[in-house]
């Protein structure tokens, strides 16, 4: 397709979505989506899923489609508003958002935060629906040559790659990881039907969900440990700082050290969408990872204490894999995450099938969607900016208010998912091992990466051997999954090499360890 | 850099390990526990061909094999610790223990009381628990959140929420 | 706590905060009320419905039996078929249905207010349990519609008929990867029925569970798997697009698309048929009188053109039988899967 004809598309899909109606359709769905984002577990999947029936009125799939984006985009901007304020992430996306984002509300940053997690989001979401918008088709048929091997080597790459996120102590990061891993293996195996530690209860078949690990982790340890501090500290509001020179929230420092970790975020974010299980928490720990890295080169020792680039990166990346969640949902109709398996059960009631002809037969359509991901971006930005100062008066609602009010939401969440108190028993459980996880200080990110990665690695690894007879072998002879592997290997082992090297030459490292070294 | 500068950094000590030895210990030790029997348990898991790697055995002999490693790892480093480690003085266990008694009673009694009702006394108990004694205040905004909530989600989402007693 | 100044500025605040969010919520609320319609009506005489009726998803919002009952009682409000009562529809997850079945058969138990969706994917997951509870051991009101599944294979891949995919299966079954579905899912039976109606040993099928469509398609689509097994609406767009091949379709009846007649496994020569069959049913132990006026209920959906668009929009066959004939069907099938998922070696 040459850049004029998209160019042309394109105009005609911004004239449809300009409508007065559509932009309507858009501001709702952003609107809705920050406040289903801010409810911890209940996440764009789930809202859109829910809305269906009523879109099943509308005579017109476009402004269904125009909310749906603007649902998701919401979401993930909403997510990003309780994990940096007081630290309860809605949904996995935003896990990494939290690590920096709630020390600078901490520090009094919190609009600081916000706004480069707003800007970011525009930032990312604007380029890369420039980048669906030109590469959509090339891209779509790259991911439909992804078999288990390489998706197998692409988690592993991804697992070893965000190391950074076991802090402090190699050990503790570690143990939470292989905790993650574990809460991963409860239910049923997909692949064999075999029950693996369920321990003869109907309800652990299905596993745990990640949305109860994550609010029970988050929400309801974080609610047990300020209690437990609640004598020694004094209720105060965080002490937000002072206006100086700054435009749209963010000093000039701030500026030149967020618009590099959006650019790297979306180059993150965009590609790990378009791939199958690859969903958009993977880049958004990928991202902070890097950052966290780049940081440390540069001696910057922030990262842990509210660097702001861990905030820009991971936000960018988690609104930039939403363009990359539709290059082979519209191209190939493959939905490779949640939120788009259940916007292609939206596409099908519309009677429009997403995949490789949908660009010829429904124009119209897909163009529309197109423009709408560059509006609801754009609303987003225009919504959230005032809406800061409104956002970071929540940091001044009385602490036993506001802690009542996040177990309120932290049960409403995981009850909502199955319609049972036993979840929220099960939430609490976990809660009590993140008080616990926060007394002896392990990290918490580490989990929920374990939780997310495990099954997929698990499955691929299986799936590819399964196929072969049993034979290892396929894991080296696809080159996709060569190359990978071995990225993953020096991922792995560049780190180290100051050390080897110097252990080979006898002498004593500088540095202990390039990178990802830290006082452990 | 500057503007990190101007308000109050968090100390080191509070961003250091918390507990005193004792109780890593006795974590590290509770880890094993829970890591051994894991393991043990693979043995459990149904797999016609043993722990053949495409089997559903293989993956939680590696993940608890690690983990009861990395457990002994962290008791090992738990003995070696100094033992000044500075006393759990100024935490209190009431309000934890007491949140989550509440948040047992609410899973058991959503159902039956409904939500309105369990959901504002929850917030109206918690923010108690936690120093609030504006009683009129803390009424109001409890009945008010439940009311919120409920109608918002049964009526909008169309997500049922259970009626309870008042049978709404 | 002293109350000062302060104080009072924060729970000023905190209200302002709180209403904010309530006016928030109440603003989308009357956005929608106007979208969706309400039911009223006038009322009817008899037992049932003497109050609101619940239809139990036994899984997550927007899977096919969710969208079945949403529909349906998408329907019941829109003929006010309730009269003044109206209809709601409750997700209960777990374990393949197995949640939600277990608090129909005990909770539940005589009250004709609440039905339940199920299917043939329930029958395969409670078996795959170990379940002591059993579709059966509900009371069928009737079965409503059925998909058929299709069997299909890459556009470039050298298998062109149903009988060269049972020929390299009966060469060497490690030659063909079955890619579908959750395991003991309709996929798997479907599977199953296929490589015994060919008379071959089933506990040789290596089936790769995928889930759902679109991950299957991916797998089938990057030449991962020999074939792929799935319901026709997921596979439908790569067949028009000419990226697979359909080996076969599994109802009785052969399905058009594009133009062109699609041969079903019994058209090939096999013996066999599956259909991804949904019913919905009643709590144990309801009075035959309130049975008889849900049956009648039921029928007057079915039989509604609302319901009839419904199920062609969704592609849905209408697969329409009451009271015994549901109860027999419900029961054959569960004893063909029960038996078929032993041969297959996962149970």
């Amino acid at each position: 397709m040459i850049a004029l004809g998209v160019g042309s598309d394109l105009l005609h899909g911004f004239g449809t979505v300009l409508d007065p109606m559509n932009l309507l359709w858009a501001v709702l769905g952003v609107t809705l989506g920050m406040l289903v984002g801010i409810l911890p577990g209940i996440g764009p999947a789930l809202t859109i899923a829910l809305l269906l029936p009523i879109t099943f009125n509308f005579s017109d799939p476009i402004g269904a489609f125009i909310m749906f984006a603007g649902i998701y985009y919401g979401a993930m901007y909403g997510g990003s508003t309780t994990s940096i304020l007081i630290n309860t992430p809605g949904e996995s996306a935003s896990v990494a958002t939290a690590i920096e984002g709630h020390k600078m509300a901490l520090k009094g940053r919190a609009r600081a935060a916000l706004a480069t997690a707003a800007i970011g989001s525009f930032v990312a979401g604007t380029i890369s629906t420039v980048l669906l918008t030109f590469v959509a088709k090339p891209l779509g048929s790259l991911a439909s040559n992804f078999q288990a091997t390489d998706y197998f080597a692409v988690t592993l790459l991804a697992m070893v790659a965000v190391t950074a996120l076991v802090g402090h102590s190699m050990v503790r990061g570690l143990l939470s990881l292989t905790v993650g891993l574990f809460i991963g293996l409860i239910g049923l195996d997909s692949l064999s039907g075999a029950p693996r530690y369920t321990f003869g209860s109907l309800r652990l078949l299905d596993g745990i969900d990640v949305v109860i690990v994550i609010v029970g982790l988050f929400a309801i340890g974080e609610t047990l440990h300020v209690a437990s501090k609640l004598r020694s500290t004094p209720d105060r509001p965080a002490v937000l700082e002072k206006g100086r020179l700054r435009t749209g929230y963010l000093t000039k420092s701030d500026w030149k050290r967020s618009w590099a970790p959006w650019l790297r975020g979306t180059a993150l974010g965009f590609p790990f969408g378009a791939i199958p299980s690859g969903g958009a928490e993977v880049p958004t720990f990928l991202s902070y990872s890097i950052e966290r890295r780049r940081a440390r080169k540069k001696g910057r020792d922030e990262f842990g204490n509210g660097a702001i680039e861990g905030v820009a990166g991971p936000e960018a990346a988690n609104n930039a894999s939403f363009s990359g969640v539709l290059v082979p949902l519209l191209t190939l109709g493959l939905p490779t995450s949640a939120t788009a398996a259940v916007m292609l059960a939206a596409f099908q009631i519309f009677n429009v099938q997403p995949g490789p002809q949908l660009f010829e037969n429904n124009s119209t359509l897909v163009w529309t969607l197109i423009a709408s991901l560059y509006i609801g971006n754009l609303i987003l930005l225009i919504m959230n900016l005032p809406l800061i100062g409104l956002w970071v008066q929540v940091l001044k609602v009385p602490r036993p208010l506001l802690y009542a009010g996040i177990l309120v939401f932290a049960c409403l969440g995981v009850y909502s998912l199955s319609g049972s108190g036993y979840e929220v028993l099960m939430a609490l459980v976990i809660g009590v091992v993140g008080f616990f996880m926060r007394k002896l200080d392990f990290p918490i990110a580490p989990v929920i990466l374990g939780v997310i990665l495990g099954p997929t690695m698990e499955e691929q690894f299986r799936r590819a051997l399964v196929i072969s007879n049993g034979d290892a072998s396929v894991f080296f002879t696809r080159p996709l999954s060569l190359v990978i592997i071995v990225l993953t290997v020096l991922a792995l082992f560049v780190p180290y090499l100051p050390r080897i090297v110097a252990r080979l030459r006898g002498t004593q490292p500088a540095h202990q360890r390039l990178t990802f070294g830290e006082d452990d | 850099m500057s503007a990190t500068e101007e308000v109050e950094a968090p100390k080191a000590a509070d961003v250091e390990v918390e507990a005193s030895r004792l109780v890593r210990i006795i974590a590290a030790i509770v880890l094993i526990v829970l890591s051994a029997t894991f393991l043990v348990g693979v043995f459990d898991i149904r797999s016609p061909k043993g722990f053949d790697p495409a089997g559903p055995r293989f993956f939680p002999l590696l993940v608890t094999t690690a983990w009861l490693l990395f457990s002994i790892g962290y008791l090992i480093e738990g003995l070696r610790a100094p033992k000044t480690a500075k006393a759990d003085g100024d935490r209190s266990w009431f309000e934890p223990v007491a949140l989550s008694a509440l948040l047992v009673l609410y899973a058991l009694l959503v159902v039956p009381l409904g939500y309105l009702i369990a959901t504002a006394l929850l917030f109206f108990a918690v923010a108690r628990v936690l120093g609030s004694r504006q009683l009129v205040r803390d009424v109001v905004v409890a009945v008010v959140l439940a009311i919120v909530v409920y109608v918002a989600f049964t009526r909008f989402l169309d997500i049922s929420l259970p009626e309870g007693v008042l049978g709404l | 706590m002293a109350r000062t100044r302060t104080a009072r500025t924060r729970t000023a605040l905190a209200r302002t905060a709180l209403v904010a969010a309530g006016l928030a919520g109440s603003l989308l609320l009357s956005g929608c009320s106007a979208l969706s319609k309400t039911l009223d009506g006038g009322s009817v005489a008899g037992d049932f419905p003497s109050r609101n009726v619940e239809i139990m998803v036994p899984a997550a919002p927007g899977g096919g039996w969710d969208l079945t009952a949403r529909q349906f009682q998408h329907v019941i409000q829109e003929d006010k078929l309730l009269a003044d009562r109206s209809v709601s529809v409750v997700n209960v997850t777990g374990a393949g249905g197995a949640v939600g079945i277990s608090k129909l058969v005990t909770k539940n138990r005589k009250d004709p207010h609440t039905l339940m969706i199920t299917g043939l994917v329930m029958v395969g997951a409670l078996t795959l349990n170990q379940s002591q509870i059993k579709v059966s051991d509900t009371t069928p009101i009737a079965t409503i519609t059925a998909e058929q599944e299709v069997i299909v294979v890459k556009a470039d891949s050298p298998l062109k008929t149903l009988k060269d995919l049972v020929d390299l299966y009966k060469a060497d079954p490690a030659q063909v990867s079955w890619g579908g579905g959750t395991i003991g899912g309709t996929d798997h039976i479907t599977a199953g029925t296929l490589v015994k109606a060919a008379n071959l040993d089933p506990a040789k099928v290596k089936y790769i569970s995928y889930s759902g469509g679109g991950e299957a398609t991916a797998a089938i689509l990057s030449g991962d798997v020999t074939v792929g097994i799935s319901g026709m609406s997921e596979f439908e767009e790569q067949i028009t697009a000419g990226k697979m091949r359909v080996l076969a379709t599994t109802g009785a009846e052969q399905l058009t698309v594009d133009g062109k007649k699609l041969p079903t496994m019994k058209s090939e020569g096999y013996d066999a048929e599956v259909q991804n069959w949904r019913a919905i049913v009643a709590p144990p132990g309801i009075p035959d009188a309130d049975r008889q006026r849900l049956i009648e209920f039921v029928t007057k959906v079915n039989t509604s053109p609302e319901w009839d668009e419904i199920r062609k929009k969704q592609g849905w066959t209408e697969f329409f039988k009451t009271g015994d004939d549901a109860s027999k069907f419900i029961a054959d099938e569960t004893t063909r899967v029960q038996a078929l998922l032993k041969e297959l070696g996962i149970v």
